[in-house]
This record gives structure tokens, sequence and C-alpha cells, in this order.
């Protein structure tokens, strides 16, 4: 078959994006990530139209799915380039668009700076001062899916209220408190992980849960949010009991 | 002041990040992704530590005598003892701070069993214990880079260790996305850059690691030891672009490797070695498929005898990566395996203390050659990962002597066109790191002979001539200042394995069988007056 790769296109974060054609020929069984590796060596990279093309910048590491680094917008929806095969990627007018994210600034091509996320939570002092024992009120399960999120930001891109460098860090923030809000020892530190979970995440989740449909983790963002919720409302109750 | 300069944000990295911080001595991260990204987190399968969890009398003398033999006695013992027996605790403060392993039903640490080991003694978090080692690493660093101990820098790269009087002065480092240099002034330097997966382009492990700071370091007259030593992991699939591991966890927990011969299978493994069957050590199941598979067999990795609750619970990574890469429910159908690159036991040559050659300069992980010998026992990378990272900083902070260096770098190292004076446009680097690739996979696959070596060392030589100082404009400043001294690593590498005249662990020479106990040495690989020397000196502590 012959694939038609729109790519949004830009030079660095002040230049104006841009659209490029390129064609690719083949059976399409391989994914979006090894499909840019590959055009990338094509010698000379040349668009639709023939003219050279400088090689295109994505981000990648693990090509298994295990990375994140690799999110991008694949005709639209947020989704790992490296798991998603050209073949199915391709829709009924032969073409794939491909584009950076878009909630977060460009710094090239593909690549978009996603550093706010890691940020959000330093600034929420996401970490351990002591690990409570085990036994009571751990949901051993949840912390483990917690554990699995690629930060590759597809919750964040689909999210109504989220835009990076804003204060509300959306599920990838709301997924690392909780683990360390249930995980942690019954202090101050924990106390103030469920204030600062309060402010960056619980007063501005609407709640429409568009974060777990894309998740490419597929974790179980729901259950885990209403554990989170469960939590911070306990300290209320408690408060308000005094 | 003090500051350490990592080069790395894996596990190694991380660990000596959070070390120094621990005893108040800030560091300086350097890292092209965020530690979220980078390949420590692929690891699967487990850790290793004799916590002796499920009452079988396991002792960390044991995990030292069976580390220490499947690297058919090649690394440093010391070094192992040292390895094996801080392996309980490293194990239980990643548990203290966070870490999600799995347990067993009275709430201790759980353990499976591994390849090349007696005793059930591999702890893990599912398939992915690299992935929840990572987590816990990163949770703790950003503690201590909130009280400004630790600064990470994403977003550069390695370009050039900056030395003066014998010592490590700091690094020049490449941005990723910017045509841009910048120098940061170290009073020690911490190599943690992981495995020369670059070199090879089809390795198990993440694209970013291309043994570049390995081979810009060769190329100043760093010695490396053991580079012949690659492991081949027994069970890896085919993707287009590179091999995805299937953990050794799947036979740990019950998985058999057959081959189809008469319309019967036959478990080779449990054929031929009753006693340990699908889980000896890596290099000999690789060498048992690949009798098979140069005749045109398939071996397949068989996951059916698993009861399926343990598969979901313990092997749930595996079970999607199928799904996902290969559309494959290995609850129904066996999985096509053969050997592929996964780890390089050989690298930046280091002391018992992660020293090397020169002063305030140190390497851990798969950077480094240190504790695996000739084959790594599975589940001892990221062990070895985190107690290297210790180690390096423990000695880095003996060396410390109070404030970071003072050079100063000449103001046109920071302009990039510096480093391509003299050298004419007009290389393809993609197409080149490419074509070294195919050479280096068929000359140094699972069998070596004299004959294919010689000639992929003359193919790369001419490969040497062709770029002859030409530069490629679309590739970054890093690579076109790197990707020549990586051709010379792969010289190196070259040279080791034909120096090595005998089979030993993943090094298997098809006209030298056997192992030769003169060889019981390390391979040192010097590069010196424009010459690559390689020797062999007895084993450190030998
Ligand atoms: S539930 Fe909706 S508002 Fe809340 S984080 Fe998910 S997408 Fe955003
Ligand atoms: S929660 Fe899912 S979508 Fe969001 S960052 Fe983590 S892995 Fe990605
Ligand atoms: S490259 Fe790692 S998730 Fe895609």
């Amino acid at each position: 078959m012959e694939i038609k790769i729109i790519i949004q296109r830009q030079e660095n974060p002040d230049t104006k994006p841009y659209l490029q054609t390129f064609l690719y020929k083949g059976d399409g069984a391989l994914t979006v990530a090894d499909l840019l590796a590959e055009m990338n060596a094509r010698e000379p990279l040349m668009d639709a139209d023939g003219k050279p093309a400088p090689r295109i910048s994505f981000a990648s590491s693990c090509h298994e799915k295990k990375c994140g680094a690799c999110a991008m917008l694949i005709n639209g929806t947020p989704k790992l380039a490296c798991s998603v095969f050209l073949n199915t990627a391709v829709q009924k007018d032969n073409t794939v668009h491909l584009a950076p994210l878009s909630k977060f600034p460009v710094i090239r091509d593909l690549v978009a700076d996603r550093s706010a996320t890691f940020a959000m939570l330093e600034k929420m002092q996401v970490w351990l001062t002591r690990k409570r024992d085990e036994g009571e009120e751990q949901a051993r399960q949840l912390q483990y899916a917690a554990g699995q999120c690629l930060a590759c930001g597809c919750c964040l891109e689909v999210c109504p209220n989220y835009l990076a460098g804003n204060a509300f860090g959306g599920a990838a923030a709301m997924i690392q408190a909780y683990k360390a809000i249930e995980q942690n020892e019954d202090d101050a530190h924990r106390a103030e992980l469920k204030k600062q979970y309060e402010e960056h995440f619980f007063n501005g989740c609407s709640q429409s849960l568009a974060c777990a449909k894309v998740c490419p983790a597929r974790l179980p963002l729901e259950t885990i949010q209403a554990r989170a919720n469960a939590h911070l409302l306990k300290k209320h109750s408690i408060l308000q009991k005094r | 002041m003090d500051k350490v300069v990592i080069i790395g944000a894996g596990a190694a990295g991380l660990s000596a990040a959070i070390h120094l911080a621990e005893e108040n001595v800030p560091s300086t991260v350097i890292s092209e992704m965020p530690s979220g990204r980078v390949q420590s987190n692929m690891a699967e399968g487990g850790i290793n530590a004799a916590l002796n969890t499920m009452g079988q009398d396991d002792t960390p003398a044991l995990h030292e005598a069976e580390t220490y033999k499947a690297g058919r006695f090649l690394a440093c013992r010391e070094a192992v003892h040292r390895l094996t027996h801080a392996a309980p605790d490293i194990v239980r403060t990643l548990f203290d701070w966070g870490m999600s392993l799995n347990l067993t039903e009275t709430g201790q640490i759980a353990q499976r069993a591994f390849g090349g080991q007696s005793k059930k003694r591999t702890a893990f978090a599912s398939a992915s214990t690299g992935k929840q080692l990572m987590f816990t690493l990163t949770t703790k660093a950003r503690m201590y880079e909130a009280r400004g101990m630790i600064e990470s820098r994403i977003g550069w790269r390695f370009l050039k260790l900056v030395e003066r009087n014998g010592r490590a002065q700091g690094v020049l480092l490449a941005n990723t996305n910017a045509n841009q240099i910048a120098y940061v002034p170290a009073s020690g330097v911490i190599l943690a850059s992981g495995g020369m997966n670059g070199l090879f382009g089809n390795a198990t492990g993440s694209v970013l690691n291309k043994g570049n700071v390995t081979a810009s370091l060769f190329a100043e007259g760093l010695p490396l030891g053991n580079l012949e030593m690659i492991q081949y992991h027994p069970t890896t699939t085919r993707l287009h672009g590179k091999n995805m591991l299937i953990t050794e966890a799947v036979r740990g927990e019950g998985g058999r490797l057959y081959v189809e011969q008469n319309g019967e299978r036959l478990y080779f493994m449990e054929e031929k070695y009753p006693e340990l069957g699908n889980l000896m050590p890596r290099d000999v199941v690789a060498r048992e498929e690949w009798y098979w598979i140069k005749q045109g067999i398939q071996p397949w990795l068989d996951m059916r005898d698993i009861p399926a609750e343990v598969s979901k619970n313990k092997l749930a990574g595996v079970l999607d990566a199928c799904h996902d890469f290969l559309s494959l429910d290995p609850l129904q159908a066996p999985i096509p395996v053969s050997p592929g690159i996964h780890y390089f036991m050989g690298g930046i040559y280091v002391d018992v203390n992660h020293r090397t050659r020169i002063r305030n300069l140190y390497a851990a992980g798969e950077a480094a050659c240190q504790y695996h010998g000739a084959n790594r026992l599975g589940a001892n990378s990221l062990l070895g990962a985190i107690a290297g990272g210790r180690t390096a900083a423990d000695a880095a902070m003996d060396d410390l002597h109070g404030k970071t260096s003072s050079f100063q770098p000449p103001a046109e190292w920071l302009a990039p066109a510096y480093w391509l004076t003299g050298r004419k446009e007009g290389a393809n680097l993609l197409r080149a790191r490419k074509q070294l690739n195919l050479y280096l996979q068929k000359a140094l696959g699972m069998e070596r002979n004299e004959t294919d070596l010689l000639r992929c060392l003359a193919q790369v030589e001419q490969m040497e001539a062709q770029i002859d100082g030409g530069y490629d404009s679309q590739a970054p400043i890093d690579e076109n200042v790197i990707f020549p001294h990586s051709l010379l690593l792969a010289k190196a590498i070259l040279h080791s394995a034909l120096e090595r005249k005998e089979s030993r662990g993943a090094h298997t020479r098809s006209d030298y069988p056997g192992e030769r106990e003169e060889y019981r040495k390390t391979t040192l690989s010097v590069y010196t007056d424009k010459a690559i020397r390689t020797v062999f000196q007895p084993i450190e502590g030998d």
C-alpha cells in the first residue's frame, strides 16, 4: 500500500509549525516509531513532492511501550508511536497524521517538552518520608499500577482541564501522589501531600475520565482516583469530628 | 564546594546520586531523557539477593559462588563477594523506600527461580521490576532534588571528558535538541551511561545507549575490559527495528523451551540438563538454541504449562507485550524465540572500588566492566547497577578534596563549529552506523571465528577510510565527534574477540572450543600511540 504520512513540523520553539507530507510504500507492518527511524535513514529524505527535507525529530527510547518517550498525536489521538502499527493507523483516505502533543511547548518537530509534569511532582512534594507498616489500608495492586505510569502525558493531552504550567496536575500527577499518600506514614508530610493533592488535582478534576480511556498503559485511573479521594476526604471527616 | 557529575540517570546513576545526597554531597545528573525513560526501566525479571524468604537455606555466600561460576571465573572475586553480601540490604532498602515488590502470603518479599541459581533468590515486581525500581529511585531522588542536593540536567548528552594533570575536571555536553554546548565543572565524574547497544543496533535495550561515552573515553586512552563478553539472551523475539526481551522469569515460573522434531516436541534443555533444565545460565541456553537455529529449526518458549493465574499475576507484562507486538496470546500459543544481544559484561575497566585509571573518574552499571565476568546471571544487573553506583559514590567521596575543579575550558570549545574544524561535510552517519551494525552483528554473533573477525576488522577499517574526517551536517554534534571513536571501539571489540582464543561464557569461538586456563584473565584494551593494544592481565585480586 502507499500511505501519505502528514507530519506537523517545527524547527524550534520560536518558529511556526508547518505540515509536510511524505510517502511510504510497503505492507505497513511496522510501528510509527520504526517508520520515522526508517524515513530518517532515507538518503536523501524527500517529501511527497520530491523536495529534500530535514530529518524528523522524535523522542524514543525503549521501542517496547515501557518508557513513554514516544507519545505523540496519531490522527489526532495521543498514542505511543512505538506500539501503533502503521497498517492499523492508516485512515480511509490512505493518510496518517502525526503531530506533537498539543498541551506542551514544542521543542522540535514531534518532540514536546513535558518537563512541567516532573516539576509538578516536585512542587507537590511527591516522595516518602517514612513508609508506613505494610498491612492495613494498603491496596498493593493499585500501588503497583501507579508505579507503572509511563509519564507519557497522553492523559494530560485529552484532559479538558490540563495545560502545562498551570496549577492542575492531571492524572499523571494524581497517580503518583496517590501512591505516596497511601504509602507514607501518618505524619506532617502526609498531611502536606494531601493538601497538595487537593490543590493540584482534587479541586481541578471534573471527573470526565477522558484520561482513563487513552492511557496506553491501561492503568485503572478511575479506581486509583477514587482511592486517593477517599484518603483525602477521610482527613476532612476526622477534622470535622474534632 | 564539592560537586560530583554523574553521566546517566538510570539505576546506577541515581543510586550514586542518592548515596551522595545521603552524605550531603551535591551532584548533577546528566541525561538525555528523564529517569523514567532510560533503559533500567526495561529490566523485567527481578533483582537477586539471598534474603532467604522461601525457606531454602539460601546465603550470600552461595549467591557469590553461583555468580562467580556463571561468569566462568572471570570476575573479580572480591567485587562479587561485596556485591552479593550487600544485596539483601539493597533489596530491603528499596522495599522500605516504597518499591512495589511481590510478597508471599505471609507478607515477606517473594522470590522466584532464575537461571543458573539453585535457590529461589530473585525478588521481583511482576514482570516490571526495572520500572518499579526506577519509580522508587526517582521518587527518592525527587526529595533530594527539592532540597537542592541533586540537580538533574535533562536534554544533554556527553560530548567529552575534560581532563588535566591526569584528573577529571569536568564534562562538555551537547544539547539534545539545539546546536549548543555546555561545560560542567566537577570534583569527580561517575560514568553510568549504560552499554554499547548502538554498535549493534538490535539489542534488547534502549536506543539511547549508543556506547558513545565509552567510545569517547577509549579514544582518549582509558582502558576497557572484557569487550568480547556480550550476552546473548536466549529468549528474545524479533521486532521490526530491534529485538524484544521475553524475561527469564517465564522460565523461572515454569515456561519450557522446545523444538519440533518429527512432529513431536523435544524439550531440549530438560533432556540435556535434567537438574536445572530450562534454567541453566544464559550462555548455555543460548548455545543450545543456536544448535537448532543453525539447522533452520525454530525454538519455542511455551507458557501453556504455567497455571494461567500465575501468568496473569506474575508475568502480566509478557502477556501484554506479546499481544501488542506479536499479536500472540502466550496462554494459547508458544512464542518464537532466539538469542539476542542483551547485555555487555565488558566496558570501562574499574577496580573493586569502581575507580577507573583516571583520577576522580569512576564508572558503574553496564558501562563498567565489573561483577559479571564472562556471563551475567539473570537479575544480577539491577543489583550490580545499584551496588556499583553506591560503591562509585563512596570512592568519589573518599577522593573529594573540598572543591570543584576551577579549570575553565577555552571559550572556543563551547562553539559547535570548533568541533568540526578541518572536517568536510558529506558523511551520512545514520547510514554509516547501520552499516557498522550489520558488520558487527555478523562477526560478533553467537559463534565467532578468526576468518569472520578478520573480515569485519577490514570492513571497519574501510569505513574509517571512507569517512575520513567527513561530517554529517544533519547529525548532532556529539555523534559527529564520537562516531569515529565508535569505529575505534568496534575494532577493539573485534581484537578482543580475536585474541581470546578459547570459548568461555558468552564468547564462543568455533575454531577454539573449550575453556583454557591460561585465558582466565581480563582482556584489557588500550588505545595508545594511535594503536589498539589488547593484553591479558591477571584478574584483580587473583
Ligand atoms: S477525570 Fe477528566 S478532568 Fe480529571 S484528570 Fe481525567 S481527564 Fe482530567
Ligand atoms: S496515567 Fe497513563 S496516560 Fe497518564 S502519564 Fe501515566 S501512563 Fe501516560
Ligand atoms: S519508545 Fe518507549 S514507550 Fe515508545
